[in-house]
């Protein structure tokens, strides 16, 4: 199922739109939900994945800093990183031994951060910092 | 199909503590696939959680559709009701997300499928002390409705943290068992049994 909504209701109020797939083009989207602002991206990095690993680690470092320097709370900052390695073997000779190619790493991110008292076009614009660092 | 609410506030360990709650639940159940199941409810646009149950080898379902302790949402009911349809597992797993109020869920749960979940909240001995200040409306709202708290990150904040969350979840909701946990070290069965009822 797939859809794009928005509903508020009597105990609380928020407002999003989303689709039901893994969004992997690198647009950071804002929402709000009961005060806490919430930032979510999915993109793809080519860096190798032990780089990745020490930037992921620098760069969320940095967010909570950032969010701490604007007097924000942090409720969660989270990432999951998911690598595909191709290795390739190839053989075209017999009594040989095949060729093995390892033809580098992709990696799909997911982040989600959300934080209570900072506003949205600057968690974005943290959020942007990011991905462009990690990518 | 017996459900658990997993809450609590956000960082609080949830997932790290459904691991070990996963675990223990497929170990008592038969032998079959999808026996114990998990519906993710994640606040934003994109799946972490899931990835980290998914990669543990659980049956996972994500649902972005933002907070469903919503009453005006039924896609949780709806998500609930495919799970039994499709699956008929013996246990379905909630985690909730961080900013919650598990109360909802079970009233969304059980007047549309006259469910009675159990509430087990994850309460963060860490940041308590700062997180009650300045959400104690939230926090107070999670524990209300708990069948049980385990009081997360023991072994990570002082004793006299640790001791100041208990007293203070002690007063917020005194009736109920509180557990003193580690979840990135696991979690032991005895806690699980009695958490979940399942040693009654």
């Amino acid at each position: 199922m797939s859809h794009n909504h928005e509903h508020a209701h009597d105990e609380h109020t928020h407002t999003h739109g989303h689709e039901e797939h893994e969004h992997t083009d690198g647009e950071v989207e804002v929402t709000t939900h009961d005060g806490a602002v919430i930032a979510s991206v999915g993109f793809v990095s080519r860096q190798p994945e032990e780089r990745l690993s020490a930037l992921m680690t620098e760069e969320l470092s940095r967010f909570g800093r950032q969010i701490g320097a604007l007097g924000g709370i942090i409720g969660h900052v989270k990432a999951a990183v998911t690598s595909r390695r191709v290795t390739t073997f190839s053989l075209t000779e017999p009594d040989t031994e095949p060729g093995v190619a390892a033809l580098g790493c992709e990696s799909t991110v997911q982040l989600a951060a959300i934080v209570f008292g900072v506003a949205e076009d600057a968690l974005k614009t943290i959020a942007e910092r990011a991905v462009s660092a990690l990518r | 199909m017996k459900i658990i609410v997993l809450g609590g506030f956000l960082g609080s360990g949830k997932t790290t503590a459904l691991l070990s709650l996963a675990r223990f639940l497929v170990n008592r159940c038969e032998k079959r696939e999808n026996a114990v199941m998990i519906l993710e409810n994640e606040i934003g646009e994109v799946g972490v959680d899931d990835k980290t149950v998914a990669a543990a080898g659980l049956n996972v379902t994500n649902l972005f559709a933002g907070c469903v302790c919503c009453t005006a949402s039924g896609e949780l009911t709806v998500a609930a009701q495919r799970i039994l349809r499709e699956y008929d597992p013996e246990w379905l797993i909630i985690e909730t997300t961080g900013i919650a109020y598990p109360r909802e869920i079970r009233a969304n749960l059980g007047s549309a499928l006259g469910l009675e979940p159990r509430i087990l909240v994850i309460a963060d001995a860490v940041r308590w002390k700062r997180l009650y200040r300045a959400m104690n409306v939230l926090l107070a709202g999670q524990l209300e409705s708990a069948d049980a708290v385990l009081l997360n990150k023991c072994d990570a904040a002082s004793p006299d943290a640790v001791a100041g969350a208990e007293a203070q979840i002690g007063t917020l909701n005194g009736a109920i068992p509180l557990f003193r946990v580690s979840a990135a070290d696991g979690i032991a069965d005895e806690v699980w049994e009695t958490a979940t009822g399942c040693g009654l």
